[in-house]
């Protein structure tokens, strides 16, 4: 009996215990939504992914050049119109065709009170020759080719003629580290970032959160938040409600079916814009099968992209539809290009031609999802009537890509960006021949003509014969139909109404340096 | 027996089972009594209604699925089916103490044998921890363990040994009555003795009025003041010991006498009583053992048989019953041999 | 008893050892390439045969285990290929959480699924007996992604009394909690009225009434005592599902827990983390095992006169 009470009260103990240690160590972010604060001057954002880390050099996902752009510096930038501006380098000029001087701000300082010389921006670029990941991003670039003739000085030289250079300038690889700070923080600097931006780095709860705030000794216009929490809310769904519970003052990344309920919603905002991706289906044109430009003809003809488009995206509520391989965010688009109207008729007509009067099956390998298994079985259908029989054959991410990487798919689907924000640039990695076997490479294009005008317009410094040799190459691909163009995917993203200021960068690179909240 | 002298007495009592397959009619006007310090032997089949009538005056059957349907139970002069749950309480373990048929399972296998004694002494009496550990070891020694062992667990002890546990526990309030449902059928023979020697030894000592459930008549000729004989729910035969062993009159309670191996006549054969016990939920009309019966004629299938007084405390619920001064109840056949 | 338990220690080694072999070899031959993932769309195919040279990606099979063995015996679980940190160091800003998490689901879930359960075996057949079960069946068919947006929605956005995500304070754990411990609680109010039931019925739950014992104390003492065997087992298989399988969970209310690592490790082929995540979980499961174990040997003394 006693001893029976006495169990009973250890045990009830233990779930004390418990719950009190549950609550006790719930770590010092600040999560609360600043109820009892009088202005509010903390902003809390809630994004999709966590960064791996917070080293230029070594992450790439969108998150993590959003809060690169508010913590480095480039040299130069883009603005939200993609167009170059002048960053940390206050000018540059181009001494000849292979070399681009850049003339540095005086006084910026880091975060950790350090100046800006030539030599960080030496240190910066030097050291991404030796981190694998962003090795690609100095492939043009001369290793020899550095010089810093004074502290604000520095000269840069390209390996041959490459007129993208100051695009890939603007890259969030190449914003400018401290080389004080790198080399103290040795392997921790990917959680311990020291930049030039408008906010510097607090605190990083891993799967949590990453805090900045305002770097008061900025060189350019301070911030006006005093904080930023950016929060990690992998879940779509669960970053709105929390958006609409007063959790988030921003969600970015909202899904097209929480767009509606959001812009008829008074207390908040929904902002929609095209990024730098294009959403498409690629036929491998290694195979086989689709060498013959006639059966990817064909294939457009059979495709009734209209309807898919209506589906996917809800009659145009999150993406625009797609008629070009440029993205309308970028110069030199052609959009005079003939559209391949659905015709099963001619489809079947170019397929007898190309000696398929009876079609073939092919195979599409794609990321298991709903959007892509509805895309899937929408295409199934429409190609069925021209006797081409779909196999849907799923994959999981890592698999897909290696798969893909690997040209070993017949046909797939695939939502690219341009690279460097650059029309050129961007083409040259899609279709290229140089390229195949690389990650935006899926349809191992390989046009002698193309190829070649891709090359020459990649060293032209003229920007109008540039954007001439894009238009003319626009045509050329769309002859040799390797994609079927589906749609320029929407961006959303959800604000309270007291959130200003916010405008959003096409590139995912949002600057919160100018956003406040309404008091 | 005069009224003062009976400890228990049970009137009219009807138990019913009420489930979804029908109403089981486990208790019929029921009549009883047990005088102070006697020793009732309730005798019957597997079925007949033993454990639901003991059950009932401990009222410890599980409603539902069982309705007492009506009758009184008094204990001491008063009805136990009147009182609330907590009077109840008071009285089981303090007044009426119960044993159960299988020791192996009586006992709860998780708390020491201490702490199950010391729970029956704790909730009657008021004694502080160290007094209850006294008095159950008092216990365990009067049943005849040692009373170290307080603190062993049930399966560290023997059949045998378990059932002087739980004799120990349930006399450990010094109740008025104790009430043995078949506490020797799950032990061997040797030890069956041994626990009956025990049980009466400590029935003496401690004065305890005794219900005896057995279907074992030989135990019932060894310890029982009175007996009872259940059929069906009802009791068919009551008397004093000897009533019932050299005056039996119920077809029923000879035929239990029949299956039994006479040493000392080796002539007899041993004769069974044909049929089954029938179905207590689709019971058979008129008298209840008529199916079996040898005897039975046209009116037991129809009418209910009353109970008769043969002789002063001896009742037979049977046409064929004959007082001893007088004639049986209007049979045109006569009074069976 | 001591004996018993080293003996059962010094078997999870190579228990551990076994689950390692296991899931190397299940990351070995599913496809996709970690540098690849590394590297990013950027990457020219040079630069990720290069990384795999440097990781020693390119070395046979068994190369690669048993240099992950000799390291693991060491104590080092590795180096993350996303973040560069030490897989320890990863999995111990993860694994408190995930840990924190399930045990307080595990509280919520066994007082509700132990009451539900109790009350109704002692009610059997009632009203109340009924509607708990009802309750049971739709808490265990009820997914959790979709009852976890339920409370979040209600919770959060309609009554606005807890915070919809996040996991900095004891406030923000009760939702996750409560989606995890409802199915939990609905299976183990299902499995303790069933055992409950059981030793209702037994002999020496009439002999505890008999002694005039209340019926709360039959209830509580005699019976739950020994209807608990089976339930402390679910309650330990349960804990276990818990910290593996907070994945779902972990994700709709963004909690830094191992669950949500370990999926996005399998999905960048983060082998290491992968590795460290499955043997920590294995060897947390072994661990409730053991503790279950015992505790069956505290609540039952003829099991504990087994271990001997």
């Amino acid at each position: 009996m006693e001893r029976g009470r006495l169990r009973l009260i250890a045990l009830l103990l233990c779930a004390v215990f418990l719950l009190v240690g549950c609550g006790g160590s719930g770590g010092e972010t600040t999560t609360e939504n600043g109820e009892a604060a009088p202005a509010r001057d903390t902003l809390i954002v809630g994004m999709d992914r966590e960064p791996a880390g917070l080293d230029p050099a070594s992450s790439h996902v969108t998150t993590a050049v959003m809060i690169f752009n508010n913590i480095y510096d480039t040299l130069l930038a883009f603005d939200t119109d993609m167009q170059i501006q002048p960053r940390l380098a206050e000018s540059y000029e181009q001494l000849d065709d292979v070399t681009y001087k850049f003339n540095l701000r005086k006084g910026v300082k880091f975060h950790n009170g350090e100046e800006l010389k030539s030599s960080d921006v030496l240190f910066s670029f030097k050291r991404l020759y030796d981190i694998p990941a962003a090795q690609g991003q100095v492939d043009m670039i001369d290793p020899n080719g550095f010089e810093c003739p004074d502290d604000y000085t520095f000269i840069l030289r390209t390996k041959e003629p490459w007129s993208a250079l100051p695009a890939q300038v603007c890259s969030s690889y190449m914003n400018i580290l401290n080389e004080k700070a790198v080399t103290e923080a040795g392997e921790d600097y990917n959680r311990n970032p020291v930049g030039t931006g408008p906010f510097k780095f607090v605190s990083w709860t891993p799967g949590d959160s990453i805090v900045v705030e305002r770097f008061d000794d900025y060189w350019g216009d301070k911030a006006i938040l005093n904080k930023v929490v950016f929060r990690i809310i992998t879940e779509t769904t669960s970053r709105v409600i929390d958006l609409e519970s007063g959790g988030l003052d921003i969600a970015l990344a909202v899904g097209v079916t929480d767009v509606e309920r959001l812009q008829n919603n008074p207390d908040f905002e929904l902002i929609q814009f095209t990024h730098t991706g294009i959403r498409y289906g690629a036929f491998n044109c290694s195979k086989e099968i689709f060498s013959d430009k006639r059966v990817r003809q064909a294939l457009n003809y059979a495709t009734d992209v209209d309807t898919i488009f209506n589906v996917l995206y809800d009659n145009g509520l999150g993406a625009m539809r797609a008629d070009s391989p440029v993205i309308p965010l970028l110069p030199g688009r052609n959009t005079d290009l003939p559209k391949y109207e659905y015709n099963p008729e001619k489809a079947k007509e170019l397929l007898a031609e190309a000696g398929y009067p009876d079609g073939f099956s092919v195979e599409y390998n794609y990321l298991a999802n709903t959007t892509n298994t509805r895309l899937g079985e929408m295409l199934q259908a429409q190609w069925a009537e021209v006797g081409v029989e779909l196999i849907m054959s799923p994959l999981e991410s890592a698999t897909l890509t290696a798969a893909l990487n690997a040209g070993e798919h017949d046909f797939c689907t695939a939502n690219s960006t341009y690279a460097l924000g650059d029309t050129i640039e961007g083409l040259y990695s899609f279709f290229h021949s140089s390229m195949h076997g690389t990650s935006r490479c899926r349809a191992f294009l390989s046009s002698p003509e193309i190829d070649a005008l891709l090359d020459e317009a990649r060293v032209e410094q003229d920007e109008e014969r540039r954007l001439e040799l894009a238009y003319k190459i626009q045509e050329l691909i769309h002859e040799e139909a390797p994609w079927i163009y589906i749609a320029y995917e929407y961006y959303n993203v959800g604000l309270k109404s007291d959130v200003k200021g916010f405008v959003p960068a096409p590139n995912s690179a949002h600057d919160f340096s100018k956003v406040y909240i309404e008091p | 027996m005069s009224q003062q002298e009976k400890l228990l007495e049970i009137k009219n009592l009807t138990v019913h089972y009420e489930t979804v397959d029908g109403t089981v009619r486990a208790v019929e006007n029921l009549n009883l009594s047990v005088g102070a310090g006697q020793t009732l032997g309730l005798v019957g089949e597997t079925g007949a209604g033993k454990t639901t009538t003991v059950k009932t005056i401990m009222r410890i059957l599980p409603v539902p699925p069982s309705v007492i349907k009506s009758g009184e139970i008094f204990f001491k002069g008063e009805d136990l089916l009147k009182k609330t749950e907590k009077e109840m309480r008071s009285i089981r373990g303090a007044k009426i103490s119960m044993i159960f048929q299988d020791p192996m399972t009586s006992l709860n296998p998780v708390l020491t044998v201490g702490e199950q004694i010391m729970e029956a002494i704790g909730l009657h009496n008021r004694v502080s921890k160290r007094k209850a550990i006294e008095l159950a070891e008092e216990m365990l020694e009067t049943v005849g363990i040692k009373g170290d062992r307080l603190s062993d667990y049930p399966h560290q002890f023997s059949g045998g040994m378990k059932q002087r546990v739980v004799i120990a526990m349930a006399l450990a309030c010094n109740p008025q009555l104790l009430i043995a449902d078949e506490p020797t059928t799950a032990l061997d023979v040797t030890i069956q003795a041994q626990v009956l020697e025990l049980m009466q030894r400590l029935k003496r000592q401690y004065k305890t009025s005794l219900i005896m459930i057995t279907h074992d008549l030989g135990i019932v000729a060894e310890i029982c003041d009175y007996v009872a004989i259940m059929y069906a729910g009802q009791i068919v035969e009551y008397g004093s010991l000897e009533d019932i062993f050299l005056h039996a009159q119920h077809p029923y309670t000879k035929g239990l006498f029949s299956c039994i191996p006479d040493l000392y006549s080796d002539d007899k054969e041993l004769i069974p009583i044909p049929g089954l016990m029938p179905d207590p939920s689709n019971l058979p009309s008129g008298c209840r053992f008529h199916t079996r019966c040898q005897y039975s004629f046209d009116r037991c299938e129809i009418q209910e048989p009353p109970s008769v007084e043969v002789s002063p405390g001896h009742h037979v619920k049977c046409f064929f019953a004959v007082p001893e001064k007088g004639e049986p109840q209007g049979t045109p056949l006569g009074r069976p041999v | 008893m001591i004996r018993y338990i080293l003996r059962r220690i010094l078997m999870m080694i190579p228990v551990m050892l076994g689950v390692t072999l296991i899931v190397f070899t299940m990351m070995y031959i599913t496809p996709g390439d970690p540098a690849q993932i590394i590297l990013g769309d950027n990457a020219t195919p040079e630069a990720v045969a290069k990384l795999r040279a440097e990781m020693g990606l390119d070395d046979p099979f068994l190369v690669r285990y048993f240099r992950f063995v000799k390291d693991l015996l060491r104590g080092d679980l590795g180096i993350c290929y996303a973040t560069k940190q030490p897989v320890f160091d990863r999995l111990i800003q993860t694994f408190p959480n995930t840990v924190k998490l399930a045990a307080f689901a595990v509280v919520v879930s066994t007082i509700m699924g132990l009451s539900l359960g109790i009350i109704s075996a002692a009610k059997q057949y009632s009203l109340f007996d009924n509607i708990a079960m009802l309750l049971a069946m739709m808490g265990n068919a009820m997914p959790n992604f979709w009852q976890g947006l339920l409370l979040m929605l209600v919770f959060s956005l309609w009554l606005g009394w807890l915070p919809a995500s996040g996991f900095s304070s004891f406030k923000h754990m009760i939702l996750p909690a409560l989606t995890m411990g409802t199915s939990s609680a609905a299976v183990l109010a299902r499995m303790t009225r069933s055992s409950m039931l059981e030793v209702i019925r037994a002999d020496y739950i009439s002999t505890a009434r008999a002694k005039g014992q209340t019926e709360f104390k039959v209830i509580m003492h005699h019976a739950f005592r020994n209807a608990m065997i089976p339930v402390i087992t679910t309650i330990g298989l349960q804990f276990g599902r818990q910290l593996g399988g907070a994945v779902l969970t972990e994700s709709i209310f963004a909690i830094p827990g191992v669950g949500k690592m370990m999926v996005d490790a399998i999905k960048a082929r983060n082998y290491p983390v992968v590795q460290g995540g499955v043997l920590l979980i294995a060897l947390s499961l072994s661990i409730v095992n053991l503790v279950v174990d015992i505790l069956y040997a505290y609540i039952d003394p003829r099991i504990k006169s087994q271990y001997k």
